[in-house]
């Protein structure tokens, strides 16, 4: 009887500190949001450009690989289930609207949360057990406006943009793939691609990609603020972060398909 | 309450808020299907002897326009019923026809609604809608391909009118023969030979003359039956002056008048007519004849006999 009361006591606790990380990490992502209209100022200028140099440049190599390779994946499959009916030209909107609805701002979170989030949580934890974020606010500063806004701003600006590439890219992928495994031309397959894809599609997916971009700087940020336990939890903090992101990714995306196409 | 309590006594209410909101999401986006809450629909309810396949979420189209889904469908007795969630309300009047259709050649169903005529009376309330049985596009393919298979086999073998023009060469001789016997024709007439030869190419105008004092004629007498003149005329023309007419006119009166005599049984031909006691006599007569011819051809021996046997005295 103690230890089920014990238990009961233990897991209300933790959803409690369910509760509670998540209305923090929201009260953080407001006043990142608030402290957006310093974007330009001087202090926070340089910190934006370096995330946004970080978040687009430094991620573009493995989004390249990622995004030509899902492209081709998604071509090499629906061909050769369309081959069987002899409408393997038809790959061209099949992964036109894959990838521009759903596989690139899906793929490009993922990527993006794993590399970039995950830095941005080892960093900012990194900082929270060297009590330089208590530094930070030793001196005024406030952290969400100096940590979490610059990063918050990169993300939400580069993850369209990179989903754009990635689009672009996976296309090209299952036109290569088309061409040379399956005997559509290029051109056909441009053809039936920008045929079948609407404008609609494009901008779900990049409201898609800039809701992800927020959700990853937020679960990152957050995570690298909860970090405690030194090394190890900076550890752990990564890994929190990577985990959460992608379940938070997934788990919207759905519902913004859903709420956009049915 | 110390500020950090108060703190995460909001951060908590904040959370559980996010956790409210996102499991409304997720009823919406995963357990509701295709439901708009905010705005109003309309449920009909239609009867299906068989729906062919038609399921829940499948569309309902109205003039061509996508208005709603199909919420549920349920199976009973001895039908089905379906019922439809529609975005606008319809009126359905006598005629009005639901049919489930074929989306396209490789599956899929949607609801037809055909409103009825314009002029015609609306439903009333509490009426059982009826739909009506569903096409099956492949069955009627399949049944059309056998028809057209079973058509193209009795044609490769020569049945019928179009199997003896592809198969049989009688008809081909004969069109042939046709065409030259046509072609005899038009060259007689072109040569000028024969009455219709004459006609069109003969330039002697003989036969012109003759079809032009023919149809003077013609013209003539018609003109006399127009004005009333001579006997036709005037009786065509109903001139009740002429004597021919008075006398015609006499003479049905009298016929008139014989016949009802007839018909009311009078006179000899009347009574012949109507009566019957003279049929009764006839006929008794005629047995009385026939009774007497029967007598004597049996009698015919014995005087036959009589006379050979007392001829000698």
């Amino acid at each position: 009887m103690k230890d089920s009361g014990r238990s009961a006591a233990r897991m209300g606790s933790q959803v409690l500190q369910l509760m509670q990380n998540t209305g923090h990490a929201m009260f953080m992502l407001l006043e990142a949001i608030y402290f957006t209209r310093y974007v330009f100022s001087k202090r926070s200028r340089g910190e934006t450009l370096v995330q946004l140099y970080i978040t687009g440049i430094k991620s573009l190599a493995v989004i390249t690989v990622v995004a030509m390779f899902t492209g081709m994946i998604l071509a090499l499959q629906t061909g050769l289930e369309l081959r069987r009916y002899g409408q393997e030209v038809y790959i061209g909107s099949a992964v036109a609207v894959s990838m521009i609805r759903e596989m690139g701002p899906f793929m490009t979170g993922l990527i993006i949360a794993a590399s970039v989030g995950s830095a941005i949580a080892a960093q900012i934890g990194t900082m929270t057990v060297s009590e330089e974020i208590a530094a930070l606010e030793v001196m005024s500063i406030n952290p969400n406006r100096f940590l979490v806004m610059p990063r918050l701003v990169a993300l939400v600006v580069m993850m369209p943009i990179l989903t754009v590439y990635t689009n672009i890219l996976g296309i090209f992928g299952g036109g290569v793939v088309g061409a040379t495994q399956l005997g559509v031309s290029m051109q056909a397959y441009m053809d039936n691609a920008t045929q079948f894809a609407t404008n609609k599609d494009l901008y779900v997916g990049l409201l898609k990609a800039a809701i992800f971009g927020a959700v990853i700087a937020t679960v990152a940020c957050h995570q690298g603020f909860m970090t405690t336990e030194g090394a190890v939890g900076v550890g752990k903090a990564t890994r929190r972060s990577v985990i959460i992101s992608f379940l938070v990714i997934l788990v919207l995306g759905y519902m913004i398909t859903r709420m956009f196409y049915i | 309450m110390n500020k950090y309590t108060r703190e995460i006594s909001i951060e908590i209410i904040v959370g559980l808020f996010m956790f409210t909101v996102l499991i409304a999401l997720g009823i919406f986006t995963i357990v509701l299907s295709s439901e708009n809450l905010l705005k109003k629909s309309y449920q009909y309810e239609f009867v299906f002897s068989e729906i062919g396949g038609l399921r829940e979420g499948d569309n309902v189209f109205v003039r061509g326009m996508n208005v709603g889904r199909v919420k549920q469908t349920d199976l009973q007795d001895e039908n089905v019923r379906v019922y439809a969630s529609l975005d606008v309300p319809i009126t359905l009047r006598r005629g009005y026809s639901i049919e489930i259709v074929s989306s396209s050649m490789l599956g899929g169903k949607y609801l037809k609604i055909d409103e009825g005529p314009e002029d015609a009376p609306p439903l009333g309330d509490n009426v059982t809608i009826l739909g009506s049985l569903p096409v099956d596009v492949i069955e009627e393919l399949g049944k059309a391909v056998t028809g057209l298979q079973s058509m193209i086999n009795a044609v490769s073998q020569g049945q019928g009118t179009l199997g003896k023009l592809l198969k049989d060469d009688t008809m081909y001789n004969n069109m042939v023969a046709v065409s030259d016997d046509l072609k005899t024709i038009t060259g007689k007439v072109k040569n000028g030979e024969g009455t219709l030869g004459k006609l069109l190419v003969s330039d002697d105008g003989q036969m012109y003359d003759d079809t032009k004092a023919f149809m003077a004629n013609l013209h003539t007498i018609s003109q006399n039956l127009a004005d009333g003149k001579g006997t036709l005329g005037k009786l065509m023309s109903g001139s009740t002056n002429d004597t021919a007419y008075a006398d015609l006119q006499a003479t049905l009166a009298n016929v008139r008048s014989i016949t009802a005599s007839i018909n009311e049984g009078d006179g000899t031909l009347g009574k012949l007519v109507r009566d019957g006691k003279l049929y009764d006599e006839a006929t008794s007569l005629v047995e009385d004849v026939r009774a007497a011819v029967d007598d004597l051809r049996e009698a015919s021996p014995i005087t036959s006999f009589g006379s050979v046997l007392f001829g000698a005295f």
